[in-house]
C-alpha cells in the first residue's frame, strides 16, 4: 500500500520538477535572480539533515528485524533529524516572507514555494509518523514478525529524501 | 567455573581486543549514509565554488550525475528495492531516470 502512495507522491513532484526546469528555461534571469537569492549551504545542511534521518530509519528497521528493544533510540534520531530540517527550513521561509517574499509575484517564487512547501509538508508528515514509531516501539509492539509497519515508515521518509535529490540541485545548484 | 572456562576460551580464540572493536566499529559505519554525505557536499561544493563557474554545462551535468547515484543509493539500499520484486524497482528508478534526464534535456539544449 505504501507503495502505491510513493507512486502517487513522485508522479506529483515530477510534474512540479519539470515545471521547474521549462519555467527556468523560458526565464532565464528571473529565475537566475530569484537563484542567486538562495544559499548553497542552507541546501546543504538541510540535506545532511535528511541524510541523517534517512540513515536512523534504516538503522531501526534493522534493529526491529533483530529484535532488538532499543530499536525506538534509532526512531529518536531520526525524528532530532526531521526536526533539524524543519527549524532550518522554517527559519528560511520566515526569513524570506519577513523580507517581503509574495509567492504570487513571479513564476519563479510560485514554483520555489511550491516545491519547497510541499516537501516541507511531507516532512511534517514524516515526523509525526516518526514520533508513532517511537511510541508504539517503547511499547514493543515491532519485532522480527511485526515489521510491517516500521518498514512502511522507513519507505515513506526514504521517498521524501530521494524527491530532495532532485530537489536541490535543481532549485539550487542548476543555474 | 563456567564462566571462567567460557573467558579462557575467549581468550584463546578471539583476535586481540583492539583490532577487533576497530573491525566491528569499521562493519557498524553506514556506507550508504557516508555516501550521501559525500555526495552532497561534492554537489554544493560544485554550484559554489567559484573555480567551476566558467564550467557551465559540465557542472550541470555532473550534479545531475551525483543526484542519480544518491538517488539509486537510497533507492536501492535504503528502500531496499534491489530485493524487491522488478516492478516497483523499475518503477522507482525508471522515474528517476526520467526525472533527472528531462532536467538535463532541458538545461542543456542548446
Amino acid at each position: 500500500m505504501v507503495w502505491l502512495l510513493v507512486l502517487a507522491e513522485l508522479l506529483t513532484f515530477a510534474l512540479l520538477f519539470l515545471s521547474f526546469a521549462f519555467a527556468r528555461r523560458w526565464q532565464p534571469d528571473l529565475f537566475a535572480q530569484g537563484q542567486a537569492t538562495l544559499d548553497i549551504g542552507h541546501g546543504l545542511a538541510n540535506t545532511l539533515a535528511l541524510v541523517a534521518a534517512s540513515a536512523c530509519a534504516a538503522a531501526a528497521v534493522r534493529s526491529h528485524r533483530a529484535g532488538a528493544s532499543r530499536a525506538w533510540h534509532w526512531w529518536m534520531g531520526a525524528l532530532l533529524s526531521a526536526l533539524a530540517f524543519l527549524g532550518m527550513k522554517s527559519l528560511e521561509f520566515a526569513e524570506r516572507f519577513n523580507q517581503g517574499f509574495d509567492w504570487a509575484e513571479s513564476s519563479f517564487n510560485m514554483l520555489y514555494f511550491m516545491l519547497t512547501g510541499f516537501h516541507y509538508l511531507h516532512v511534517v508528515v514524516g515526523a509525526l509518523v516518526f514520533v508513532a514509531m517511537i511510541l508504539s516501539a517503547r511499547r514493543g509492539r515491532f519485532g522480527p514478525s511485526s515489521i510491517r509497519s516500521p518498514e512502511s515508515a522507513a519507505v515513506f521518509w526514504h521517498m521524501v529524501d530521494l524527491l530532495w535529490m532532485v530537489l536541490f540541485p535543481l532549485v539550487y545548484i542548476i543555474r | 567455573m563456567r564462566m571462567s572456562m567460557a573467558s579462557n576460551h575467549k581468550t584463546a580464540q578471539e583476535p586481540p581486543a583492539v583490532p577487533g572493536k576497530l573491525a566491528s566499529w569499521w562493519r557498524r559505519i553506514d556506507w550508504i549514509w557516508l555516501a550521501l554525505v559525500g555526495g552532497s557536499v561534492l554537489t554544493a561544493w560544485l554550484g559554489e565554488h567559484p573555480q567551476t563557474e566558467g564550467l557551465g554545462q559540465m557542472v550541470i551535468g555532473a550534479v545531475l550525475i551525483l543526484s542519480a547515484a544518491k538517488g539509486l543509493l537510497i533507492a536501492l539500499s535504503y528502500m531496499e528495492l534491489l530485493h524487491a520484486p522488478a516492478i516497483w524497482r523499475n518503477l522507482v528508478v525508471g522515474w528517476l531516470a526520467l526525472v533527472l534526464g528531462a532536467i538535463a534535456a532541458i538545461s542543456l539544449w542548446p
